[in-house]
């Protein structure tokens, strides 16, 4: 039985735990802080945040921002359901794939199995070039302009492999294999009716992982994307931004070009985008975040 | 683990083949001019954001060019962030583009990788009709190694720099420009402003303050021209010109002719022109640049300009709005072939320009074209706005913010162009990379405090030269020095 934690149990003295708490309480601001401060740039007011800089509490209120963003209201929408489908796809794929990987490589008697574990290993320190990798997807899979390759490059993850792995083979005791190889179940059954339900926690920690990773990208619709309907919300915003950055910084743009910057949004419109860019991504995370935290310190408490 | 390394490298050999497979094939180059074949154009190019209406004005094209030249054309919109990425990627692979916009490119570094086709045959053979709007100087920086790279689009010769400033206040206080012939000379005009209007102000751009002080851009990186007179390197940042306009400005700062908000990085000059916080910017002059800063501010103010360093002609200025025909193109004479009908052809060129006329634009009595009703910039569903880009200057029409007789003050501006001493040149940044970023970096910290002046040279100026010291802007200059004496040498 493993015993619950709770504060009565904790032996430290007190001052330690006021430390402790005032110390945690620092970091929870400093997190906080930047999300706060783009959200306080986001409803101000542009002409004040130029004469004084971002401030912490907006001097003048402003909507402007918001309904520029939302002007454009379509693509936005466009953008969001994009990224909600890619990142909803790619994690029950990857999670589960990842999962189909992890559970051969924990069980020691599969054969090959340091083999196929150098290989995940492998992709962790070494991958084919930017170039080869675009081939594939566009010369030998034609998949330019379709959703394949949003989803398809962040499948597995080699480093997520290796959590689940080891989640697998410290939690699921080979005696349980065993009991179900007696019982007479498949190998399909074990997996899908005693491995998987019992992984829950690595599962969803790795789900997060990769949830997260497929709601941030925008690499990928860079490099594959150049039809409008298809950008994730994620790449919306890089565009703009990188847009700005280019036209403000290069020297070699032509005058025409830098006054095409009229038309791209101000700073305060960029960091409303980014306050709707965090998004549902954040609604994610209360649920997911006790198994993250479980998942995550497996293997550090014996049990 | 022997059989795991064969078995790795058969995978690494199995992609390198497919690599080679996709980028190896080599297009037709036989100019034959057969048009019995349909063929597609594709046609790359940059703009800030994608129009809504580019698929309808690309089969609105074709009509036209399909009777022409039995081809079809579609043209594919990048963004400025991700445009050299990708096209970069694609021409690595072997990705069919068959026109693409130079803008934005690392020009040189690609006709290095041998991305682009050389266009000398090609455009003597299908290119009759727009060559002869070609502006030679601009033709003459498209080359590398005495081949032709890339066509130039048809357009002002060269930059200048000045002041644009409101035609209001030269008006009320009657001073002649004409008369302007340095900076210095510039400090009793805005005295006079400045009385005339106590809340008058300027803002140097910042993206130019280096070129309105004289000296002449020569590929990325410090190491510049003066006055192009001679073609030799200096330090412009140890260049008593630098120190002496720098001085000025500060005086200027002080006396109030340079707004004070303009310290601040990203201060919006278009926004502080519209609201008339700011009554003049120092910058790029060239023709139509007036026009140009009305209509970005939506016609609310009318201006003039006075140039102080008269136009030059660049080799950057050749490449920078240029087309090339890439390797991948499958067809590169009807590339051409279209390329001269866009630069040639007033009908396809408005097209692909502004869009469909009645939809995109309507045409004034005076020829000139304006919004259709209804709609304005924010919501029209085709204006790129970059006859620079994808243009011939002189057969284009022009909004109403432009005079009506622009095409002529563009040949007379074009007559006025020099070249420059070290047209054809280009330097070849690679081996200072990393000395160039730490120099940029030295000059983003300064830049602010030299464009608006707000504090005296002397605070800052040995520290500064100390900090480029540090980031090896001596070994940015000598490099450029040698390229451009081999260069000076080969071309003897």
């Amino acid at each position: 039985m493993k015993k619950k934690y709770s504060a009565a149990l904790d032996r430290s003295p007190p001052w330690a735990r006021r430390v402790t708490h005032v110390l945690f309480a620092f970091v929870c601001v400093a997190c906080l802080f930047p999300i706060l401060l783009v959200f306080a740039i986001s409803i101000s007011d542009e002409a004040t945040i130029a004469q004084h800089g971002y401030e912490i509490i907006p001097r003048m209120l402003s909507s402007r921002s918001y309904e520029y963003v939302l002007s454009d209201f379509q693509q936005i929408m466009r953008g969001y359901m994009v990224s909600i489908t890619i990142t909803v796809i790619g994690t029950v794929l990857g999670t589960l794939i990842t999962a189909m990987i992890a559970y051969p490589l924990s069980r020691t008697d599969f054969p090959f199995r340091r083999h196929f574990t150098f290989f995940v290993a492998f992709t962790m320190l070494f991958n084919g070039g930017l170039v080869p990798w675009y081939l594939v997807y566009v010369k030998m899979l034609g998949a330019k302009n379709t959703i394949i390759p949003l989803i398809m490059p962040l499948l597995i993850n080699g480093f997520n492999v290796i959590i689940l792995r080891t989640f697998i083979s410290a939690n699921i005791h080979p005696a349980i294999i065993e009991s179900a190889i007696i019982d007479g179940a498949g190998e399909l059954q074990i997996f899908f009716k005693m491995v998987l339900p019992l992984s829950v926690t690595g599962l969803a920690a790795v789900a997060l992982l990769v949830s997260l990773n497929y709601w941030n990208d925008w690499y990928n619709a860079l490099l594959f994307i150049d039809t409008k309907k298809l950008f994730p919300l994620q790449f919306l915003m890089y565009r703009v931004n990188i847009s700005i950055q280019v036209l403000n910084t290069s020297s070699f743009i032509p005058d025409a070009a830098a006054n095409a910057r009229t038309r791209l949004p101000n700073e305060t419109a960029r960091m409303a985008m980014s306050i709707l860019g965090i998004g549902p991504i954040v609604l994610a995370y209360p649920f997911l975040q006790k198994y993250f935290v479980r998942g995550l310190t497996l293997g550090s408490v014996k049990g | 683990m022997k059989r795991l390394f064969s078995m790795i490298s058969v995978l690494l050999i199995l992609s390198v083949t497919i690599a080679f497979a996709g980028g190896g094939k080599q297009s037709g180059q036989a100019a034959s001019g057969d048009t019995s074949k349909q063929v597609t154009v594709d046609w790359y190019w940059v703009e800030n954001l994608e129009e809504a209406d580019n698929d309808l004005v690309s089969s609105e094209i074709s009509k036209l060019t399909q009777p022409k030249i039995n081809t079809k054309v579609q043209m594919h919109v990048f963004d400025w962030g991700s445009y050299t990425t990708k096209i970069d990627l694609m021409l690595a692979s072997g990705e069919k583009i068959d026109l693409v916009s130079t803008t934005g490119l690392p020009f040189h570094q690609m006709v290095a990788k041998d991305y682009f086709l050389p266009l000398d045959e090609l455009y003597a053979n299908y290119g009759k009709e727009m060559a002869q709007y070609m502006i030679d100087y601009n033709l003459e920086g498209c080359r590398v190694n005495g081949k032709l790279y890339a066509i130039p689009t048809p357009k002002e010769a060269g930059g200048c720099y000045g002041y644009v400033i409101r035609k209001d206040y030269v008006d009320a206080t009657g001073v002649d420009l004409s008369k302007v012939k340095t900076m210095e000379d510039m400090t009793a005009i805005w005295a006079k402003f400045k009385a005339y209007d106590p809340n008058f102000s300027i803002y140097n751009n910042a993206s130019a303050y280096i070129d309105l002080m004289g000296f002449q851009v020569l590929g990325d990186g410090p190491g510049r021209i003066y006055k192009n007179e001679k073609a030799e390197i200096v330090n412009e940042y140890d260049h008593p010109a630098f120190q002496a306009i720098a001085k000025l400005w500060h005086e200027w700062y002080v006396a109030g002719y340079i707004n004070k908000e303009t310290s601040t990085p990203d201060f919006a000059h278009t926004a502080a022109l519209r609201d008339n916080k700011i009554q003049a910017i120092g910058g790029q002059c060239k023709n139509g640049i007036e026009a140009e800063v009305s209509s970005g501010i939506g016609g609310k103010y009318e201006f003039t300009k006075v140039i102080i360093q008269p136009p030059i002609a660049l080799t950057f200025t050749g490449y920078e709005c240029a087309f090339a025909i890439p390797r991948t193109s499958p067809n590169p004479e009807r590339a051409m072939m279209f390329l001269n009908l866009l630069m040639s052809n007033p009908e396809i060129h408005n097209l692909a320009n502004f869009g469909i006329e009645g939809r995109n634009y309507i045409t004034l009595p005076d020829g000139r074209i304006d919004f259709p009703k209804g709609v304005d910039a924010a919501n029209l569903t085709y204006i790129p706005n970059a006859v620079w880009e994808n243009g011939n200057a002189f057969i284009s029409k022009w909004w109403n913010t432009y005079p009506v007789d622009h095409v002529a003050r563009l040949r007379a501006y074009n007559a006025t162009v020099q070249p420059s001493v070290a047209l054809g040149f280009s330097f070849d940044a690679d081996p200072v990379k990393a000395e160039i970023g730490a120099c940029a970096n030295v000059t983003n910290e300064f830049k602010q405090a030299i464009l608006s002046g707000a504090q005296p040279l002397e605070n800052y100026l040995s520290r500064m030269q100390q900090q480029y010291k540090a980031a090896g802007i001596d070994r940015v200059i000598a490099e450029k020095q040698k390229q451009l004496r081999a260069w000076l040498a080969a071309k003897k």
